[in-house]
């Protein structure tokens, strides 16, 4: 009996890496060894010879050199994290807005779906870049609003903050495709019993909504965003995208690998921590600690009752003896 | 005369008295159980609102692509050109070259449909197999492998295009076949399941296997039948179904990968949307136009190169919106 079992979870062993081999392959050649020879290659200088590599180790010079010595890098990190700041908030409230909107009783329903998902199909750099140099984007233009040159007075970089998404607002829109759906297959998954029983309870729409229905969506919510912040990094418009694509891999692997290297790499290191941000912020948060406060919070409450009780029944007996 | 004063004032209390009274509010405001016509209107015409920005592009694109110069330049015409004319459409044919011209140039159009389906059917059964292994077995590290599967979702992909870049140069060296500026590049990448957005394939094929009861094979493996003819009795014609979702989204993502065309096939690729980012460029090259780069040319090329997408979506919308409800990551 044992060894039948034995036999058969060998087999089943085979047989399951026979059906990954492809993946595993490409995995280790395509992801992992790359990932690690990049990393090996931002503490080189590589020089090409005949040969072929020459390799000298150089500690952290190409880091240093790329983030005080050449003049692009730093501005546009910044100017791209910018633009994931505003960009990933953004996209994750309307398309929560647009998937609650989508969620109620209406008419048109398949409609309008089919409307909010159609830029996922044909969303990609070059159309993009097309739709923006013929100025297809941009359906207002803010810079004249009244409000927005008090705010321009006031602060010229928040400005352009605002100014950046009222002007590409309709890109924005256009990410919130796939986030709409997760959100509401999200909002599909809540227990139906939870919104009777607040009904009952008395509890109005409005509070349904931030009781019940956005506390639940708070794992879609940290996946919508981890896949924005992704999406972004690799959107072609976003400002270096052309800086790491065309200047670094492209061009700057062939002259200065090391350098070209430690670029890339701590671009995907920025990546790597705005996915981690997203996940401590929109982590759920541990059920026995919220037990445990929520717990704390009911003692205290019968706690002030029973002092409030003990205070009336005492004046009651008070009275009581008056009237005696 | 006082009459008259009483009569009005009783009416316009009567009215104001409906008007504020139970029914009234319900009807307009809505209750508990039911939105009324009034949330009703505001939920329209937010949602018509917000329909118009998303299609703001398209619409526009479509007309200006049927404008000539006279209309574009002209204040008074913002949608509905005054005369219809189809030249822009023939000069971003020409440019991108989509349509063939003759028996021995088939056009762009076709040799991208051709590559894309190539790759497509690739990364499709590729993910099929991974997602099955995942889903179907116990096996030594399963959990491991799987949360690389995530992380290979999770890394930027510039980070290892460079050495990618190096394994293929040295790929064509020791080989001596032409290699870059050919489909061979994504063509390897797709047979070892990396193509693009090859992880959230392998998700939708995992969360749909994982949900046929497993006694189905058991049965299949009890009457004598091998991993492989399980997997294609039992399994291949189930899917039908699912391979279509995966195989449309792979598709779609490799027709819009500008990446992965730029760094390996960035030279006489037949990519479509690779064309449409040269246009302004290979406009100027084309000597024979008497007129200047313009609006008009550049919406019809954009419009052209995505009407074949937007085809596809229109027929198989429901498809693409299963596929992301399919891939389980909002469930658990």
């Amino acid at each position: 009996m044992k060894k039948t079992k034995k036999l058969k979870s060998k087999n089943e062993n085979l047989a399951a890496y026979m059906f990954l081999l492809p993946w595993l392959i490409g995995f280790v050649i395509l992801v992992l060894y790359p990932l690690f020879e990049t990393i090996y290659y931002s503490f080189f200088d590589v020089a090409f010879n005949i040969d072929g590599k020459s390799l000298s180790f150089i500690g952290f010079k190409n880091y240093y050199d790329a983030l005080f010595e050449n003049t692009e890098f730093t501005p546009l990190i910044i100017q791209f994290l910018v633009m994931e700041f505003t960009y990933v908030p953004a996209i994750l409230i309307l398309s929560l807005i647009l998937a609650l909107l989508l969620n109620t009783k209406i008419k048109f329903r398949g409609a309008f779906r089919l409307i909010y998902f159609f830029p996922v199909v044909i969303m990609s750099g070059p159309v993009m870049k097309q739709l923006q140099s013929s100025g297809s984007m941009e359906i207002m233009d803010a810079s004249g609003i009244m409000l927005f040159r008090m705010l321009s007075n006031f602060s010229p970089a928040l400005a352009n903050v605002v100014s950046g998404i009222f002007s590409n607002f309709t890109m924005i829109l256009w990410f919130t495709g796939i986030p709409v759906v997760l959100f509401l297959n999200g909002l599909q998954r809540i227990n139906k019993q939870l919104y009777e029983a607040a009904e009952i309870d008395g509890a109005n729409k409005w509070q349904i909504l931030w009781k019940i229905s956005v506390p639940n969506l708070k794992s879609t919510a940290m996946l919508v965003s981890i896949f924005i912040v992704i999406q972004i990094a690799i959107f072609e418009l976003n400002p270096i995208y052309q800086f790491v694509v065309n200047d670094q891999i492209l061009k700057n692997r062939l002259v200065r690998l090391g350098f070209a290297s430690s670029v890339v790499l701590m671009y995907s290191l920025i990546i790597i921590a705005l996915v981690g941000i997203v996940m401590l912020i929109l982590r759920e948060k541990n059920d026995e600690k919220y037990l445990d406060s929520l717990k704390v919070r009911q003692a205290k409450e019968l706690s002030k009752l029973k002092k409030g009780q003990t205070k009336n029944t005492l004046k009651a007996i008070k009275v009581r003896g008056d009237g005696k | 005369m006082i009459n008259m004063i009483e009569k009005i004032k009783n009416y316009f209390h009567k009215t104001k008295d409906t008007l504020t009274s139970h029914k009234v509010k319900k009807v307009v405001l809505g209750s508990s159980q039911k939105r009324g016509i009034g949330g009703q209107v505001v939920i329209y015409i937010l949602l018509i609102g917000i329909s118009y920005v998303f299609l703001f592009p398209l619409f526009k694109i479509i007309a200006t692509s049927f404008m000539s110069l006279n209309d574009i330049l002209d204040p008074e015409v913002t949608w509905i050109s005054k005369k219809l004319s189809f030249e822009n459409f023939a000069v971003a044919n020409r440019v991108l070259g989509l349509f063939p011209t003759s028996l021995s140039n088939l056009g762009n159009l076709y040799k991208t449909i051709r590559n894309i389906l190539i790759l497509a059917v690739i990364q499709t059964g590729i993910a099929a197999l991974t997602g099955f292994a995942f889903a179907r077995y116990n096996f030594k590290f399963k959990n491991f492998w799987f949360s690389m599967v995530l992380l290979s979702f999770v890394i930027p992909l510039p980070m290892i295009t460079m050495t990618r870049l190096d394994i293929i140069s040295s790929l064509q060296t020791l080989t001596g076949i032409k290699m870059f500026n050919t489909l061979f590049p994504q063509i390897l990448f797709a047979l070892l399941g990396q193509g693009i957005n090859s992880a959230i394939l392998v998700l939708i094929f995992y969360n749909f296997f994982k949900m046929i009861p497993k006694s189905l094979d058991e049965a299949a493996r009890i009457d004598g039948a091998t991993s492989i003819q399980t997997f294609y009795h039992v399994y291949v014609k189930l899917v039908i179904p699912i391979v279509v979702v995966v195989f449309l989204f792979s598709f779609i993502w490799n027709w819009n990968d500008s990446y992965t065309s730029i760094v390996f096939y960035s030279t006489d690729n037949p990519l479509v949307i690779s064309k449409l980012s040269l246009f302004d460029s290979e406009f100027a090259s084309l000597q024979e136009q008497q007129s200047r780069l313009n609006e008009g040319y550049k919406s019809a090329a954009t419009f052209l190169t995505i009407l074949p997408l937007l085809i596809i979506y229109i027929f198989a919308q429901k498809r693409f919106i299963e596929g992301i409800e399919r891939t389980g990551l909002t469930g658990e």
